[in-house]
Parts: structure tokens; sequence; C-alpha cells
């Protein structure tokens, strides 16, 4: 019996179908499995919205900030956007401004000089560095100006519930439940990358963060063949003594959104590679 | 979906279940994650990384145009409500007819002559129907006073709906967020980076402070800042200051705050020190209600942005960073004491006199009280002469057992046993104010228990105008 069979055995699915197709897709994902591999989901603008999230990574990577200060960037990014509208904002000075900001509300302020030169040298790798000239200036007044642009429209709420930190906790106690044989497995590192790479797209802002969490989880799980241990005896589920009031179904649909983002990336980059 | 998930397995080099090998394709490789496992690295481990291709596909000159976009129609800010009239109880002493604050002083020497008074002034006795639906349709308090010109015009669209940009603008034409919605009146002190007025609002009568913060810093709006906004935005406790509202100009931003007569500094000076040991109580009490909800708002500028070394906890006094909750309750024990005895605790003028009084009462740390402290290079200095602790009632002597059970337990050399704040206010100390204190609604004030009223302070002077020296700066700067 497979990892999926388990969770969905309420259905007792019979032997020779796969119990994943029994679970329902939302029409993008389902017309998805259907077409071509390559092909992207994506409308122009999330695309677009997804280059530039990349781009907040990358910069943050470059400077050395940590998980949390990238996803809020992208948190604070995504936010804005669905808020306003793609085209009237150049994105890449969003993220710059969010990935600034977002260092200055995890209290690892990074210094605006070192924002704007790893964002000039992502974005324009064969450059010379930016002298400190009047468009060195200009940017930093820019910043400046729409940190507070920012601040402003998202109310000046700035923070959320973070996913992360649920992650944390269901990995920890799945790790001290589980038999040693699996300490060796990749699947908590798995979970993590997957929940950061989350916040490239718009999962990270519709989405409740501990059902994200959750999900994260139990992907990595399925996609390194683990099973709980003891499930098969236990009277509820793993993922119900995490969240009382998920059900399956949320949990699929939040798959679905993911690998949906997986196969989406792959296509992007595919596409763009000259 | 089985594709999908056949396709992700491959890019994580995971095909092969249960594979014991550490050696992950290309796939995963993006997605590497230091080897020390997730527990205690991944924090900040920030390794998820879609490797751009930089070539080609973003020179588009998009750093070269910056469009200085400062939107000023939509993005006028309010957040939180004005003060919805409860009693508060925050280190108001109870009516006293003893009592005269340099407040109402001021207030009777015709300060209030200055405020412009709104036009609607009578507008409580009689507010109407429509009005009242309209506050609870933009969930404003119930006295807020909303202009008649604007009623005039919501009140038809009644039963349309509202989005969240219908409900900004209509917030925003009341005056939440315009700087003209309040007036400036006393300075009341100047910080680093802020400026603190006492004002008034014109949209409730209240009495405001303005947190006016400069914004002309090489490194846009400050760090502490915007940690102080987004932490307080969404909090609500009778023992927290509200944050009412922000007002962003083109040189500042402005945090309205409610405004508090006097803090606990002001309070103990007024009664000369001597403070009924009933109210010491009470006052512990909510200190300890405000920090179990707050939970340690600064954390990593603590150590230099705080004013006075007198509250510090030794573990931070020698060189520890990692702070964690349990840096407040020292500070918490040393509070304590003062409201108690009326002087501080520890009142250290460098680092090292601060370390001596605190082992010289306490006794020197050892291994055992304080785990690790001898092997910390910065201890060394403090090895010898070696304290012994002295006996509380020594310290203390107008502590009862409770009292100094709960005050050895605050100040606990051992930062992981020092007791924190929740489990502190089920404490036996306070047992006279009930079961349920330690469990109120955030909202709620301590004094809406049955039988909890402050007590008559026996230092208190009939006037409140002489001020001893500032001994030391205000935490609201």
């Amino acid at each position: 019996m497979s990892f999926w069979d388990m969770l969905t055995s309420h259905t007792k699915v019979a032997g020779g179908s796969l119990p994943l197709e029994q679970i329902t897709l939302p029409v993008a994902a389902s017309s998805a499995t259907t077409s071509s591999h390559s092909k992207c989901t994506w409308s122009s603008e999330e695309r677009q919205l997804f280059k530039t999230a990349s781009f907040i990574t990358t910069c943050a990577r470059k400077l050395e900030v940590g998980s949390l200060v990238k996803s809020n960037a992208c948190w604070l990014f995504y936010k804005f956007f669905s808020i306003v509208q793609l085209e009237h904002y150049d994105e890449y000075v969003v993220a710059m401004t969010c990935l600034f900001l977002a260092s200055k509300i995890e209290e690892t302020p990074v210094k605006i000089r070192d924002v704007i030169n790893v964002a000039h040298r992502t974005l324009h790798p064969r450059e010379p560095p930016l002298q400190i000239d009047q468009t060195y200036s200009s940017l930093v007044d820019t910043l400046i100006n729409f940190e507070l642009l920012i601040c402003r429209m998202l109310n000046f709420k700035l923070t959320y519930d973070y996913p992360h930190k649920y992650l944390l906790h269901y990995l920890k106690s799945l790790t001290e439940w589980m038999p040693a044989q699996h300490e060796t497995e990749p699947y908590q590192r798995v979970a993590w990358s997957i929940l950061n790479d989350c916040f490239s797209t718009k999962i990270c802002i519709r989405n409740r963060p501990d059902q994200l969490a959750l999900a994260a989880c139990y992907l990595a799980l399925e996609s390194c063949d683990i099973k709980v241990y003891m499930q098969e005896h236990a009277e509820k589920p793993w993922w119900k003594v995490f969240i009382e009031d998920i059900r399956l179904s949320d949990i699929s649909q939040l798959v679905a959104q993911i690998l949906e983002m997986y196969e989406n990336e792959t296509a992007v980059t595919s596409f763009t590679v000259p | 979906m089985h594709e999908k998930m056949k396709r992700l397995k491959q890019r994580l080099g995971l095909r092969k279940p249960f594979s014991k090998s550490n050696t992950y394709d290309e796939g995963l490789s993006r997605y590497a994650i230091p080897e020390n496992g997730p527990a205690q690295n991944m924090l900040h481990a920030g390794f998820s990384d879609y490797t751009l291709n930089t070539s080609s596909q973003y020179e588009k000159g998009v750093l070269h145009e910056y469009p200085h976009v400062l939107d000023t129609t939509d993005t006028s800010k309010q957040s939180s409500h004005p003060l919805n009239g409860r009693p508060r109880e925050r280190l108001q002493s109870a009516p006293d007819p003893n009592s005269h604050s340099p407040l109402t002083d001021e207030d009777t020497n015709g300060t209030e002559a200055e405020f412009v008074s709104p036009s609607h002034i009578t507008f409580r006795q009689r507010r109407n129907l429509s009005e009242h639906d309209l506050s609870k349709r933009l969930s404003l308090p119930a006295d807020l006073r909303l202009p008649q010109t604007f009623i005039a015009k919501h009140a038809p669209k009644m039963n349309e709906p509202l989005s969240i940009r219908q409900r900004r603008a209509s917030l925003s034409e009341i005056g939440f967020g315009k700087v003209e919605s309040y007036t400036k009146l006393d300075k009341l002190g100047e910080g680093t980076y802020a400026t603190v007025y006492k004002g008034k609002s014109r949209l409730t009568d209240d009495l405001v402070a303005l947190k006016e913060i400069r914004l002309e810093h090489e490194e846009g709006a400050p760090c502490t800042a915007i940690r102080e906004v987004s932490l307080l935005r969404d909090l609500k406790h009778n023992n927290i200051v509200t944050l009412h509202d922000i007002i962003h100009t083109d040189k500042s931003l402005t945090l309205v705050f409610e405004y508090l007569e006097k803090d606990l500094k002001q309070y103990m000076d007024d009664c000369g020190n001597i403070m009924s040991m009933g109210n010491v109580k009470l006052f512990l009490f909510q200190l300890l209600r405000g920090l179990a909800r707050a939970k340690s708002i600064p954390t990593k500028t603590y150590s230099n942005e705080v004013v006075t070394l007198w509250y510090r906890p030794p573990e931070v006094l020698l060189g520890l960073t990692n702070y964690s909750s349990q840096i407040d309750m020292w500070g918490v024990g040393c509070i304590f004491f003062e409201m108690a005895s009326g002087s501080p605790l520890f009142p250290g003028s460098t680092i090292e006199d601060e370390l001596h009084l605190i082992f010289k009462t306490l006794g020197t740390p050892t291994d055992e009280t304080m785990p690790g402290v001898t092997s910390n290079p910065e201890f060394a200095p403090y090895r010898s002469p070696v304290y012994m602790p002295e006996p509380v009632v020594a310290i203390a002597p107008r502590f009862d057992l409770d009292a100094a059970d709960l005050f050895s337990k605050l100040l606990n050399y051992d930062k992981e046993k020092r007791m924190v704040a929740q489990p502190a206010m089920s404490h036996p100390y306070f047992k006279c104010f009930g079961s349920k204190a330690a469990h109120l609604p955030p909202e709620d004030s301590i004094f809406s228990l049955p039988g909890v009223r402050l007590e008559k302070d026996p230092g208190l002077r009939s006037s409140g105008i002489t001020h001893g020296g500032k001994r030391r700066q205000s935490m609201l700067f």
C-alpha cells in the first residue's frame, strides 16, 4: 500500500487503479496533466511575477539574509502586486524594496547600498559596478520612497504568521515519531525546500500558513516514499493530529498547486534558456 | 497528477525508495540544504534557490527608469480605531480628590482654549441611527463622531457591499491618516529618531501621544520604527499602549498612540516613592499581562538601544547575544523591587559596576546557579571576592513570603529557570485576584474584576507639580 493509498484509504481504492487520480484537481491543473510537459499554465503576468520573485531569491542568497527575510520579501512583493497592477510599477524596484524592507522587519537590516549593488549585479552581470553618482543616488531615493509606499499600500501590515514555524513543528514531531531508519532520508530538507519555493508564486499569499506547511510536509514524505510509522493502526491520519479541521481535499488541492508550480517553473526556465 | 509527482521525484533524485545515498542529482542540488539538518539551521539556511538565468531576459534596463511614484490618492493610512472611551487602567490613579495630576492642572490653565473644537461637538447626545449603523459598518468605535456631510453622503449606500478599498477611502474621508486630524500640543520629549508630542484628536477629542519619526535617514525609515509599527499594529491589549493611527507625510511618519497621563517613574515620583503594597501587586500584575502578550518585542537591538543598565540581566551584561523572553523578566524583578522599596535595585553606572552590585546582593554565581558562567572569559574579573547571597527579607523588608518567592524566581541567574510572564501571573502572590485574572480577555482591564481597585499610596503628595530631576529617560524614545 503506498502512502497515497493509505491517506485515501477511506475510499478503498481497488489494487489496480491509482489513488492519485481520485484527488480532485483544480481545472487549470488537470488540464495541464493532459497537455504536454513543457506547457506553462501561467499568464504572462504570473510569469513575470515569478521571475521577479526568483530575482528576490537570488539577491537574498547573495546578501546572505536567510529564509525568513527572503520569504518575507516575497510575501510583501506578492501582497503589493495583489493590490496594484503590475504594469503600474517597475517590479524590480518593488522587489529590491521588499527585500530591503523585509530585512528591517526581521531586525537584520541590510545596507541600502548592498541591496542596490547586489540587485544591479544580478540584473546586469556583465556591466561594471555602479558608481556613486546621480543614478545611484536616485536609486537610493527611489528605494526609500518605495519603502514607505509599500508600507502604506499594505496598511502597515508587514508581517504575518509564517508557515516556517509550523513546518518546523510538524517535522520535529514526525522525526521523533518515525523509526531511526528514516533519519538519513532527506524528507525534512525536501519539505523545507518545497515550502521556500512556495514563496515564488502567489501560493504564499493565498493559503493558510499552517495548511501550506502541512502540504509541503505531505508532499515531501510522498516524494521520498516514506510512510508515517504505524499509520495503518492509527485512529486518525497524521495530518489531522497537526491541524484538526483540515480535509484531505484541502491537502490535495494545495499539493496540486505546488506541483503545478514546479511544472510551470520547468516550463518557464526551459523556455527562456537560449 | 501522478506524472507530475514522478517528475518532481525525478528532479529531487528520489525515485528509489529508501535510498540511503546522500548524493543528489542536479535537481536536488538546487535545493541543497546544509548538512546539519533542519532543526538547528534551517531558519537561516536560505537555500531554496531558483538559479536565475541572468544573461538576456533581465537586461531590459529596468534599473534605469525609476518612476518616483508616490501615490497620494489611495494610500492614505488608517489602521486602528481610536479609543472607545473605556476607562483605562494603566498607571492612572483612581479618582481621588487629593490628587491633582499635572495634566488636570494644565487643562484648567487654559490650553483647552487652543483646541480647534469640532463644530459638531454636541453630536454625541443626538446621534442618529444612520450614524450608528455607519460606524458599525466601518467597524469604528461607537463614540467616534462622524461628520454630518459624511453621513449624508454614505447613509444612502448602506445596503451595498463594502470593498476594502471603499472602506479605506471612507476612513480617509473621516480623517484618519491625515495630519489635520490631530492638534499638536506640548512637546513631551525628544529622542534620537523621534519627537513625542502631546496632542488631541479632532475626531474623538481624546488626548493622544504623537510620535513623530523623522525620515531624513540615509537608510530609509528606521528599522525600529518599522518594527514598532508592524508589531503594534495588531496588538490590542489593555496593558499595551494602543496605536490608533499612522500619518505619513513627506518628511515624517507620525504614530498616534493613546495618551497616558504618566509613566511608572512619574507615578512613583508623585507618591514620593512610597507605594502601597497593594498597588505594587496591581502594577506588577499588569506589567506581566502586557509582557505575556507582547512576547519580548525588542530582541536583537536590546543591548545597544536600551537606555539604562539597571534592568539588564547578568547574562546580557556578560556578553550573551541570543536573547529570549527571559531577558525581560529580570527587569520585571528589578522593577518589582523598586516599586516596593522606592529605590532602584542595581543602580550601576557601568557594566562592571552593575555586575558588582548584582553579585554583591544575590551572591557570586557558580556553574550550578548560572550554567557555564565560569568558562565565560567576561566573568573572569568577578571571580573574587566570592559574595554570599543576601536573604530576600534583608534586601526587601516589605515583601511578604509570596512576594519574596516570586522575586527570587524572577531574579534567577539561570535564564532557563527564570520565571516567564504567563506562569508568573498564576503565582500564589496574585491569588487575591482570583483564578480568572490570569486568563482575562486581552482587551479587558484587571479593574473589571470584582474588588480590584487602587489603594491610596501612603506617600502621595497633595500636588503633583514637583518632579524630581529626571533619573532616566522614558522608554518612549
